[in-house]
């Protein structure tokens, strides 16, 4: 897990020990520190105006997920399809949902596209990517899928892009389920991605 | 004090004086900052000037009523989901897991509290079958719709339901949600935010602060 709290988006709101300094220059500037109030967000809907509590959030960040929940691209693939390496695919299992991350390495020199996951233990599974806009936790649906550049990678992590599971049904006692990943050239690979917890996703998924 | 010297009586004077001034001063930085302690170097965002804690009451996921002002002495970390979220709402109550192993036994003087925003699946047996899978002191709340409204305003929480598939499922829907984390004083008073990715290590420090403070502060 990251600790560097310096290089969190969060920081750039960080109001510093400036009272405390202010303290002193109080003498000087009476105004000191009733300045530093936050701006009101912006309406979040047309009839929304939201207290002046909540922090200004920038649009359409992206969710990046807990760094410890990130897969190095050196790390050994569980499986290889022609140019494409895929490392540790995972799905955190919950009561009422289910999600798949994994990440797609892909070595080639033409771009790749993930079209399609799916399961013998789930009704569907939806690629989606999840955004801060304005704010609130958006699902954006990617149904044509995830671009693989040249020499790039996917990573379907917590926080960001994932796939949707809908009626995940593991067989009794199982401790993983197989998921076929679909790509648009280099064609289906199956592998068995590990049922686990949050908190095991959370802190990297490696078993 | 006729007996002194009037030397000494006129060194009274001066410490009297410069007592005044410093009592002046005092004062002045009071008024200027609203408050002579120093503020301490959140990782959050605080609320400034912390404001009364919006009232929050609802089902708790075990049957029993939840006042959010029941709970003052507690440090309170309240933020909103749902239990068909796939995604975020899971690593949110996965990091509230940390945050409480990393409190030991000062976690019960903290009260995590979930709060759903999806009333209409969410109801009270279905949070009992998820929410104490994370760790059964968390509180999972079900808000009737009408109230849910008038709570998520006060907190500027923003709920959009999803539209269920064309002729399929319609019990199946997103809901977008803020998913930032509120986090209540002792004494009841709002007094930071975090942003939905926030780390359990980022909140730790500040939830400790926090704890540190006296309850009538």
């Amino acid at each position: 897990m990251s600790t560097d709290a310096a290089a969190h988006p969060s920081a750039r709101r960080r109001r510093g020990p400036a009272c405390c300094a202010a303290a002193f220059l109080a003498l000087i500037a009476l105004a000191g520190c009733s300045s530093r109030q936050p701006a009101a967000d912006e309406a979040l809907a047309d009839d929304f105006v939201a207290p002046d509590f909540l922090a200004p959030e920038t649009a359409d960040q992206p969710a990046p997920g807990p760094e410890a929940a990130r897969v190095p691209l050196d790390e050994p693939p569980v499986a290889e399809l022609g140019e494409l390496a895929i490392l540790r695919p995972r799905v955190m299992l919950l009561p009422t949902s289910a999600a798949l991350y994994v990440t797609v390495v892909n070595r080639g020199a033409a771009a790749e596209r993930l079209v399609r996951a799916a399961s013998p233990s789930a009704a569907l599974i939806e690629l989606h990517e999840s955004v801060v806009q304005d704010g609130a936790m958006r699902m954006i649906a990617h149904d044509d899928g995830f671009v693989l550049a040249p020499g790039g990678h996917l990573a379907l992590e917590p926080g960001g892009k994932h796939g949707m599971i809908i009626e995940a049904r593991p067989p009794e006692g199982a401790e993983s389920i197989a998921i076929t990943l679909s790509f648009e050239h280099a064609g289906d690979v199956t592998v068995d991605a590990p049922l686990m917890t949050a908190s095991e996703i959370l802190e990297g998924g490696r078993r | 004090m006729t007996m002194r010297h009037a030397s000494t009586d006129h060194l009274d004077r001066l410490t009297v004086r410069l007592a005044g001034v410093a009592a002046t001063l005092s004062l002045a930085c009071v008024l200027a900052c609203g408050s002579a302690a120093p503020q301490p170097a959140w990782n959050g965002a605080a609320v400034e000037p912390p404001t009364p804690a919006p009232a929050l009451a609802g089902t708790n996921w075990n049957g029993d009523s939840f006042g959010l002002a029941d709970h003052d002495g507690q440090v309170r970390v309240v933020f909103f989901g749902y239990t068909y979220c796939p995604d975020i709402c899971p690593m949110a109550l996965a990091k509230m897991k940390q945050l409480v192993a990393g409190l030991d036994a000062r976690a019960e003087d903290v009260a995590v509290v979930f709060v759903s925003v999806d009333p209409n699946r969410d109801t009270v047996d279905k949070l009992s079958r998820y929410v104490p899978g994370f760790d059964p002191r968390f509180y999972g709340l079900h808000i009737e719709p009408n109230e849910l409204d008038a709570i998520a305003d006060d907190f500027g929480v923003t709920i959009r339901y999803g539209r269920p598939p064309d002729g399929g499922d319609g019990n199946r829907y997103l809901v977008d949600h803020t998913g930032t984390f509120f986090i209540v004083d002792r004494a009841g008073q709002l007094r930071l935010t975090f942003p939905p990715n926030a780390t359990a290590s980022e909140m730790l420090p500040d939830i400790e602060i926090l704890l540190a403070e006296d309850a009538a502060a």
